[in-house]
């Protein structure tokens, strides 16, 4: 309390009420409060949005199919940095490539689903008798080609290729007889099973 | 030759026994009553017929109050190898020549009027919440504004409101610490219990309750507004309704002695029925005891009373015989929101009628002469 009549000399400045203008010190404090959290919150918000454009499959591609923007969609996505150097991000632009796997509608372009050119061996023709492969069977799958021998050598069986990937199949001509064509490989196919396919009755099994 | 009868208040004082030796051996002085205190003496000279009093300057209880009760019992009051000036005492009695008091006589004191001081403005008015504090407190928010040294006084001794209109948190009463150092003596530290509120403008605050009165000696507030005039240019008094001097211990003399001394006194009264009637029967009751005519406010005034201005104004000339000052209107909202802003008018409302009405006033008490 201030108190009158002390050892100053005049007089002393009154101690007054304070008033409630808006220069309140509780009032600023409160508006330091009130903007402070908008603005940390806003930054939160923003950084919670800090996703990146990946493209995605937009419809079904298959394996050696070019990459093409109409089977592409942009999808919004927020991935840790080891899953997001797999995916392939819009700022790069449209890839370039070769589908080297099928993929479906939805599904994330990943960098090792597109090549720049799908690497193919020999292309190996091979007559299939009708009833002796999936009827179903198409490009981009991969069979087992087993070929068994004449009349004289019925039990005779060989495996000519392994999980071989079939690049194309060709529609039954009129004995019902259609016509294969596998990948034999880089090194293109071995003699003997250039023999087997001309001479042997061959089955296509398709494994996968 | 009658012998000169003393009473002696020295409280132990040194030159006790000199004197009481001295007084025993002189014929011509007669020792009435050796006071053992100040009370003792006022009592003494209450019950006996005592010429001089030798009093100590620093026994306690002696102040300017007792010397002046000394005085208007007709004793005359002596410091005795001390300058009593301080406390009123014109005398000073030397041990070893006492005998010199007999020879002196009482000389009338005459009052110093100070013409140079400043000007001191009361500010009064009737029962009934009039605006008397309001008033003096919005005069004085003007001539300070107008860079006039100002000082206003709450003296309405039935509780001063001021502090409380002006938002002053201090719970000292300046007024009864104001004249307690006069009293002692201490003119000087009188400034030391204003406060400031602005550069121009100082306040003493009054008394919270009542009953303080009595701590308020009318001679001393005197002595206070002497001693504020002499450092301000406006001194303005908010003094309460009351003015009834029927006994000498009643409050309204402080009231009389101030509207006596005011070189302007401003009575304010409210512009209705009931304040009217209040305000003509004031002024009656004053007439004889204000040294200037009075200037007459109604305050206020409203519109919605039916009454023009000049319908009021007319009734207050035919019925007082004076002719009013000016008239206040009431600015309820104005008001409002500065007593609970607790700042002058001018401050919270500028634009009012009510304070640029208090502006014309204030500028011309501030310089009529």
């Amino acid at each position: 309390m201030h108190v009158t009549g002390g050892d100053t000399p005049g007089p002393a400045p009154a101690r007054r009420a304070a008033n409630g203008r808006w220069r309140n010190p509780r009032l600023v404090l409160g508006l330091v409060l009130v903007l402070g959290s908008a603005v940390l919150g806003g930054w939160l918000l923003a950084a919670a949005r800090d996703a990146t454009d990946y493209w995605a499959v937009g419809s079904s591609v298959r394996w050696g199919d070019p990459v093409r923007a109409d089977d592409l969609v942009v999808v919004s996505a927020r991935v840790d940095g080891a899953t997001a150097r797999t995916l392939v991000p819009v700022a790069a632009g449209v890839p370039a490539g070769t589908w080297t796997r099928d993929m479906v509608p939805g599904a994330l372009a990943t960098r090792d689903a597109i090549a720049d050119d799908v690497e193919s061996g020999s292309e190996l023709p091979l007559g299939v008798a009708s009833g002796a492969m999936p009827p179903d069977l198409r490009a981009g799958q991969q069979v087992d080609v087993w070929a068994t021998g004449d009349d004289r050598e019925p039990m005779r069986v060989r495996r000519l290729a392994t999980a071989a990937r079939v690049i194309a199949v060709s529609e039954a001509d009129g004995t019902g007889r259609r016509t294969l064509v596998v990948d034999a490989g880089p090194g293109g196919p071995r003699p003997e099973t250039i023999a087997a396919a001309a001479a042997d009755r061959l089955t296509v099994v398709r494994v996968r | 030759m009658t012998a000169l009868r003393l009473a002696v208040a020295a409280c132990g004082a040194h030159w006790e026994p000199a004197v009481l030796a001295e007084i025993e051996r002189d014929r011509a002085i007669t020792l009435v009553r050796r006071c053992v205190d100040v009370a003792d003496l006022l009592a003494t000279i209450g019950a006996h017929r005592i010429d001089v009093a030798l009093l100590a300057v620093q026994a306690p209880g002696l102040d300017a109050g007792v010397v002046a009760r000394l005085v208007e019992a007709g004793v005359r009051p002596c410091a005795v190898e001390a300058d009593g000036s301080a406390l009123g005492i014109d005398h000073t009695a030397r041990v070893g020549r006492l005998a010199e008091l007999a020879a002196a006589r009482i000389e009338p004191r005459e009052e110093v009027v100070d013409g140079d001081g400043g000007r001191l403005v009361a500010v009064w008015g009737p029962t009934g919440a009039p605006g008397r504090s309001t008033l003096a407190v919005s005069i004085c928010a003007a001539t300070a504004a107008a860079g006039h040294a100002t000082a206003l006084v709450d003296a309405d001794v039935h509780g001063g409101a001021i502090g409380q209109l002006l938002g002053v948190l201090d719970e000292v009463s300046g007024v009864m610490a104001a004249c307690r150092d006069v009293d002692r003596g201490r003119v000087a530290r009188v400034s030391t219990h204003l406060l400031r509120l602005h550069d121009s403008w100082t306040l003493l605050t009054g008394l919270p309750r009542t009953d303080m009165w009595r701590h308020v000696r009318t001679e001393a507030l005197v002595g206070v507004l002497d001693a504020l005039r002499r450092d301000h240019e406006t001194v303005v008094v908010d003094l309460g309704f009351d003015v009834d001097e029927a006994s000498p211990s009643s409050p309204g003399r402080i009231a009389r002695r101030i509207l006596e001394l005011a070189d302007e006194v401003v009575v304010v009264g409210s512009a209705d029925p009931v304040g009217l009637a209040r305000l003509v029967r004031a002024l009656e009751e004053t007439a004889d005891g204000v040294s200037r005519p009075p200037r007459i406010v109604l305050n206020r005034f409203r519109a919605t009373s039916g009454w023009s201005e000049r319908e009021v104004v007319s009734a207050v000339r035919e019925l007082a015989g004076r002719t009013p000052w000016a008239v206040l209107p009431l600015d309820q909202a104005a008001h409002d929101a500065a007593a609970m802003a607790g700042r002058p008018l001018r401050e919270v409302a500028p634009t009012s009628r009510y304070v640029s009405r208090v502006e014309r006033l204030a500028v011309s008490l501030a310089t009529s002469r």
